[in-house]
């Protein structure tokens, strides 16, 4: 398993190799729609994980909702997050999109209303009038970035249960490439640390230094665990816990990442700039640290129940 | 030696299910004493091994049912689900246990069946006076003589030292020179001749932990824990599980009391972000120790990795108990009502959490060195 997933991230980063965006076309003829078949978890982890560490955008989460809501492959379906959009809009209503973020130009548009970390409703949307596509460079020229605009047309109302099991998968993916660019970050701030010589030593042998880089060895390693969790059960607090922690991990990357690099890090000619870019974008794209606990502690103050768990696998046959 | 053949349960989830009358007996009362804590504790280890419940995930040769460390991990989950508390003596068994197990299998035949039992507690004497995170420096040495192992030092921050049975004593058998390299872990029974213990009143309110005093303290070669000079291996061993299960045992309790706090009255004053960060807190080390209670079960060596369980679980024991503390409101601070006594022991104890077994700063020092590989250097 370990050695098979090991191949699958070979693969992944040699088809990302150079390129800063992977389309949904390259990612079918990859056949990463076939893992994905076979094992989500694997297939989410590898090209997420991989994408935020290379700081390549993809079209892997417009695929993703595509295959979980039409088997039939022709139409891509492409993600939007828009807060408030679907509020008061009826079953046949059109739909106010503006300055949603998309990675291409739409036929199909999938809106989804999140407010915070919680989602409203989600629905499939046609283009209407006024509708365009405008390419911005934004944080990251090379993330591609397009913001749609106007009038869309509700086609479909995703079904509550159909809401939640895509928001799922989303949210996962989304945290799986925060903790990639975390990681990213971490392995060039390692590198230079320990090649970096001030005062005679490295600066990686400083423990002011140290304890910043082992600070985010940490809160990523908390925040893969949590998403390992997340995986094995579909409670929605589980998906939420891990959605903060990779938040927090990709956070503390960005803040000290770039502070261990010192002015070197601060050129666009070094490796962590590209990667910093990137990872503002990640940051603007779901829920916050906060916004992911502010809806875990909600739900508890709601239950009024903190649920103690049991450990699985435990050894079979001791009766 | 013959260990008396318990029936055991089937199902185990089950079983706490139809005993929830008989359990009632052991639930933690308010304004109880540690001495009384420690007590119930061991009348409770008696009652569960009694109807093999305890002794899951411990080998049968030492009076348990086979299995791994996660079978012990359930029988914790269950027993916390069950409104208990976990006995005393669990914690210094999951630490020293292991140990006895890998290095002195007839000291773990003999010993590990009666704390199973609730018949006896252990303590752990590692840290001195001048050795705490530096524990390479200690200077409690032990040398040979015609009766056997002579043992003379002074230990410090012994959790419940002056109530155990038995401790487990790192001494220097090497010259100071040798650090780490000339150690040896060493089984002592409080009783003998020589040892003495004074209780230490801790913030928390309690006599929590004890100064330890060994004056000529004779033990024989079979009090030797691994071979003589092999103590520090003995103790990394040992510091697998002390972060490892320690954390599992402290993440069901914490889950515990995160419940018990959501009940509080004043909980709506409480920042509904600071209750959701304490959760996700919390849930972080319960998903990174159940992956490191895998990786003990199946016999694999936790490194040095094992130290972001113990980070996180300090940071975990803070948040929860800041949580509590902002749902008592201003009582945290001024009533002398057993909620909000209890309530406070337990937050100072968890300032704690970032310095015992390590402070967080010697914690991050291993994983910037030995997990992220940054050069060692002068502090």
């Amino acid at each position: 398993m370990e050695d098979m997933e090991q191949d699958l991230r070979d693969s992944l980063r040699a088809l990302m190799g150079s390129r800063s965006f992977l389309d949904a076309e390259t990612l079918f003829d990859s056949g990463w729609d076939e893992v994905l078949e076979e094992s989500p978890r694997l297939a989410v982890r590898t090209l997420f994980e991989e994408a935020g560490r290379g700081a390549v955008a993809t079209a892997g989460l417009d695929v993703l909702i595509s295959l979980a809501l039409a088997p039939e492959r022709e139409v891509l379906r492409v993600l939007a997050v828009q807060s408030r959009s679907l509020e008061g809009v009826d079953e046949d209503g059109v739909v106010m999109v503006e300055r949603a973020v998309v990675t291409t130009d739409p036929d199909v548009v999938v809106i989804v209303d999140r407010r915070g970390a919680d989602v409203v409703g989600a629905a499939e949307v046609e283009p209407g009038t006024g509708w365009t596509v405008e390419q911005v460079a934004g944080a990251d020229t090379d993330s591609r970035l397009r913001l749609l605009s106007g009038r869309g047309r509700i086609r479909r109302r995703l079904s509550a249960p159909e809401t939640e099991a895509m928001d799922r998968m989303v949210l996962l993916a989304l945290s799986h490439e925060r903790c990639g660019a975390a990681r990213g970050l971490l392995d060039v701030a390692v590198g230079h640390v320990r090649e970096r010589h001030q005062f005679g030593v490295p600066i990686g042998s400083l423990q002011a230094v140290q304890h910043r880089l082992a600070g985010v060895e940490v809160a990523v390693e908390a925040a893969l665990s949590s998403l390992d969790a997340a995986w094995d059960t579909d409670d929605e607090v589980a998906t939420l816990v891990a959605v903060a922690a990779s938040a927090r991990a990709l956070s503390e990357a960005v803040r000290d990442c770039l502070q261990v690099c010192g002015g070197m890090g601060f050129t666009d000619e070094f490796p962590l700039a590209r990667l910093m870019r990137r990872a503002v974008v990640l940051e603007g794209s779901g829920p916050s640290t906060r916004d992911a606990e502010t809806a875990i502690g909600r739900r508890l103050v709601e239950s009024g129940v903190v649920r103690i768990g049991e450990i699985d696998r435990p050894t079979e046959g001791q009766a | 030696m013959t260990v008396r053949a318990v029936e055991r349960p089937a199902d185990l989830r089950g079983w706490f299910g139809d005993h929830v009358e008989e359990l009632r007996a052991f639930v933690p009362v308010d304004g109880e004493s540690l001495d009384d804590r420690v007590a119930r504790g061991a009348a409770m280890l008696g009652f569960l091994h009694g109807a093999g419940v305890m002794g899951r995930g411990w080998p049968e040769a030492w009076g348990g049912a086979g299995g791994t460390a996660i079978d012990r991990a359930l029988v914790y989950d269950l027993l916390v689900r069950s409104g208990l508390d976990l006995p005393e003596s669990l914690a210094p068994l999951e630490v020293l246990g292991s140990a006895l197990s890998a290095y002195a299998p007839e000291l773990a035949a003999t010993h590990v069946p009666r704390v199973l039992r609730g018949q006896e507690l252990w303590c752990q004497g590692f840290s001195e006076p001048d050795a705490g995170s530096d524990l390479a420096s200690l200077r409690t040495r032990a040398h040979r003589s015609a009766e056997g192992w002579v043992l003379t030092g002074q230990k410090v921050w012994t959790s419940l030292g002056h109530l155990a049975d038995y401790c487990g004593v790192l001494a220097r058998t090497g010259t100071t020179d040798e650090r780490h390299r000339g150690l040896t872990l060493f089984w002592v029974d409080m009783r003998a001749d020589g040892v003495g213990a004074r209780p230490l009143q801790t913030l928390t309110g309690e006599d929590e932990f004890a100064e330890v005093f060994l004056d000529e303290v004779v033990v024989d070669d079979s009090c030797v824990i691994g071979e003589v000079g092999q103590g520090w291996a003995v103790a990394m061993h040992l510091l697998q599980y002390e972060r490892g299960m320690w954390a599992w045992q402290r993440q069901a309790m914490l889950h515990q009391a995160l419940e018990i706090a959501m009940a509080h009255d004043e909980m709506d004053e409480v920042p509904v972000d600071a209750i959701g960060h304490a959760f996700c807190v919390l849930s972080s080390v319960r998903a990174r120790s159940a992956r490191t209670i895998e990786r003990l079960s199946r016999g694999e060596i936790v490194g040095p990795e094992v130290s972001i369980d113990k980070i996180l679980l300090g940071r975990a024991e803070q948040a929860v108990n800041d949580v509590v503390r902002l749902a008592l409101g201003r009582d945290f601070a001024t009533s002398d009502a057993a909620a909000a006594e209890r309530a406070r022991g337990a937050w100072f104890y968890s300032r704690a959490a970032s310095i015992y077994g390590g402070a967080v700063e010697v914690q991050l020092d291993l994983v910037a060195q030995r997990v992220i590989g940054l050069p060692r250097g002068t502090r």
